[in-house]
């Protein structure tokens, strides 16, 4: 199987054009979406302008909402309460969790240039925690480098280090934080949306390894 | 297929006419003359003796596909015979028709008369024997390189692991007169729910698929979700989610007109069709280079002036704005005419032709104008989450003709569908 089993490329995006999804189908994916990852206001508009249907446990998103927000203002302490307003254990059972929000925290502290803070809340808080796990103190030992690091130079360019200054390093502890709270509810942390784009992506490999060529989906959006 | 050894040691097997997949029969050795359907091989047995070659197979004339992801078959035991030493199994092309499944190499068997499966190398205890009136199924699951088989309805466990590497075909064998057996290959239904079994198995593969995505996938989720929410024109719920996600909403390209084309869209819907038509003309040029479109709003202006109107105005409307020489298609054609039989009823919301009045009809009418206006300014008038259905749609049924293995399973419309479950169930994390 050395050559290339070109498909025909036009026959693939013709085949991908002549398929048409129905509206209903991909407003309720784009639901299904909203309502896992907790946008409760997003949701409600998305019901009024297209009339799909309103997912169950809107007041349980509502919550899950504002603790993202916080998150992502970068209130970590306030996020933290509404976090065990919802679930008074999570933060003690889950461990993980907790270094993940405390390391957010330290990484705020250090962004408002709150250097002894930062310095005595590391000690205190995170220090212990990390000296039992080598995957935490490496986490640990990178979040400390940014001591070391010009913020107002940093968040322009585009290293790993100051990346985690960036609103990116906030959505992703918030989403850690959401598919933890949907998980000790006993729902699906995976949007259909998300399992969608997983599947393709195996399908595609498959192909790759057949050597069957074909056209990407082009136009993809990176990530904002 | 039906399989019989008479008191001479002949066997005997014949196909039901109306056989539903590929299966035909390949039956070994001398082969005897034939009226339709019925062949028979040659016996082997001879005398009162019984020598451990002395049986003979059958085996399916093509492998199972991988592709299929879980491929089922059930055996009926019609008559165990003298002794009911039968085999019911798989093998490789060119293994010997002349032996029970699993006494050779590249043979997998489980037997009537004691139960025990054999497997070439040698043969262990499995599970119950079997007998006459009995129903032994046999299933092939690609997705964990296994096999297991039922007995009545009843699912017994894994036999076989990782055997799935060559092509294989079903085998069934028989050694003493007066066995008889049936096989179905689905051409009825099946004792066992294979169903809910291959359901189970489109679970598992989907948590197996995620389990080994990485987690930048759900980065660029946002993206593509802001993308679909200002193509559809949605501009509240664009609003709210862009500020949720505290994205850019100078980037999204079709954001400087969603709110136009959010109106034009509800105007349609609520049957303004005149105030539509207006909106969409302060767009230069559109509607002179999109001459079909500019048919269909017109055939709509004509329903809405039906409705609201008196005949007369309907008519004259018809006279200057519809023309049957425009049409370019029999369908256009046909439509045309639907639509001007509307003034023929008296009550239009009743006749034949009501589907013309219906919200659905009007969709179709907004969703046609919200991309038309897109696409008159360069941007993308086809969602990237509609694009993404179908190029995955394509591709599986691409992989599903490169025989990649389980592919049927991975079904796109079964992960869309309301009540898909995400989580596995325990079954199938068993036996995965």
């Amino acid at each position: 199987m050395a050559e290339d089993k070109g498909t025909d490329t036009e026959a693939w995006t013709k085949a991908v054009s002549s398929i048409a999804t129905s509206k209903k189908v991909m407003n309720q994916l784009v639901m299904n979406y909203l309502a896992v990852q907790g946008y409760r206001e997003a949701a409600l508009c998305l019901h009024e302008e297209s009339g799909v249907e309103l997912p169950a446990h809107m007041e349980e998103i509502n919550e899950r909402e504002n603790i993202r927000a916080a998150l992502l203002r970068g209130e970590v302490r306030h996020g933290s309460e509404l976090i065990n307003d919802f679930d008074a254990e999570i933060l003690d059972t889950e461990q993980d969790l907790m270094f993940t929000l405390q390391q957010q925290q330290l990484i705020e502290l250090i962004r408002e240039e709150k250097l002894e803070e930062a310095l005595s809340f590391a000690q205190q808080e995170l220090g212990p925690r990390a000296v039992m796990d080598a995957a935490m103190l490496d986490e640990l030992e990178r979040t400390m480098a940014l001591l070391a690091l010009d913020t107002n130079s940093a968040e322009s360019d585009d290293s790993p280090l100051s990346r985690m200054l960036s609103v990116d390093q906030r959505l992703a502890t918030a989403d850690k934080v959401n598919d933890a709270l949907l998980t000790s509810l006993g729902q699906d942390k995976e949007p259909k949306l998300s399992s969608l784009l997983v599947l393709m992506e195996w399908a595609e490999s498959k192909l790759k390894e057949k050597r069957v060529a074909f056209p990407p989906l082009d136009c993809i959006p990176s990530s904002i | 297929l039906e399989l019989q050894c008479d008191e001479h040691g002949v066997w005997r097997c014949t196909n039901p006419a109306a056989s539903a997949e590929a299966n035909d029969v390949e039956p070994e050795g001398q082969v005897q003359a034939s009226d339709a359907g019925r062949v028979a091989a040659s016996g082997l047995l001879k005398g009162n003796r019984k020598f451990e070659s002395d049986a003979a197979a059958v085996r399916a004339d093509c492998p199972i596909p991988p592709s299929s992801g879980v491929f089922y078959f059930e055996v009926h035991i019609v008559d165990k015979g003298r002794v009911g030493h039968i085999g019911i199994g798989l093998c490789a092309a060119g293994t010997s028709l002349g032996r029970l499944p699993g006494w050779d190499e590249h043979s997998y068997g489980y037997h009537a008369d004691d139960g025990f499966l054999f497997k070439g190398s040698g043969s262990e205890s499995y599970g119950p024997t079997f007998s006459t009136g009995d129903v032994v199924g046999c299933c092939v699951n690609f997705r964990n390189n296994t096999v297991l088989y039922t007995k009545n309805g009843e699912r017994l466990g894994v036999a076989f692991r990782g055997i799935l590497t060559e092509p294989l075909f079903p085998t069934v064998g028989l050694r003493t007169p007066g066995e008889i057996v049936e096989a179905n290959f689905g051409q009825r239904p099946f004792l066992f729910d294979i169903d809910s079994l291959i359901e189970e198995e489109k679970r598992a593969l989907l948590a197996t698929i995620r389990g080994s995505a990485l987690p930048t996938v759900k980065a660029r989720l946002p993206a593509i979700v802001l993308q679909y929410l200002v193509q559809c024109g949605y501009s509240r719920s664009a609003a709210a989610f862009a500020k949720a996600t505290q994205a850019d909403a100078g980037g999204a390209q079709a954001w400087s007109n969603i709110e136009e084309r959010q109106r034009v869209g509800q105007l349609i819907l609520a049957g303004d069709i005149e105030a539509a038509i207006a909106a969409v003309e302060k767009h230069s040029g559109l509607l002179e280079a999109r001459p079909a479109l500019a048919r269909k709003l017109r055939f709509h202006r004509f329903i809405q002036i039906v409705l609201t109107q008196p005949p007369e105005v309907a008519i004259d409307y018809s006279r200057s704005n519809l023309r049957v020489e425009d049409c370019q298609t029999r369908a256009e054609r046909d439509e045309l005419e639907d639509v001007l039989s509307l003034l023929a009823y008296e009550n239009p919301k009743e006749s034949p032709v009501a589907h013309l009045l219906t919200k659905a009809h009007r969709e179709s009418l907004a969703s046609a104008v919200n991309s038309a206006i897109l696409d008159y300014h360069g941007q993308p008038s086809v969602s990237t989450v509609e694009r993404l259905i179908a190029h995955t749609r394509v591709a599986v049924e691409h992989m599903v003709a490169e025989n990649v293995p389980a592919a049927s399973l991975a079904q796109v419309d079964y992960l869309l569908a309301d009540d898909a479950p995400t989580q596995p169930t325990g079954e199938a994390a068993e036996t995965g």
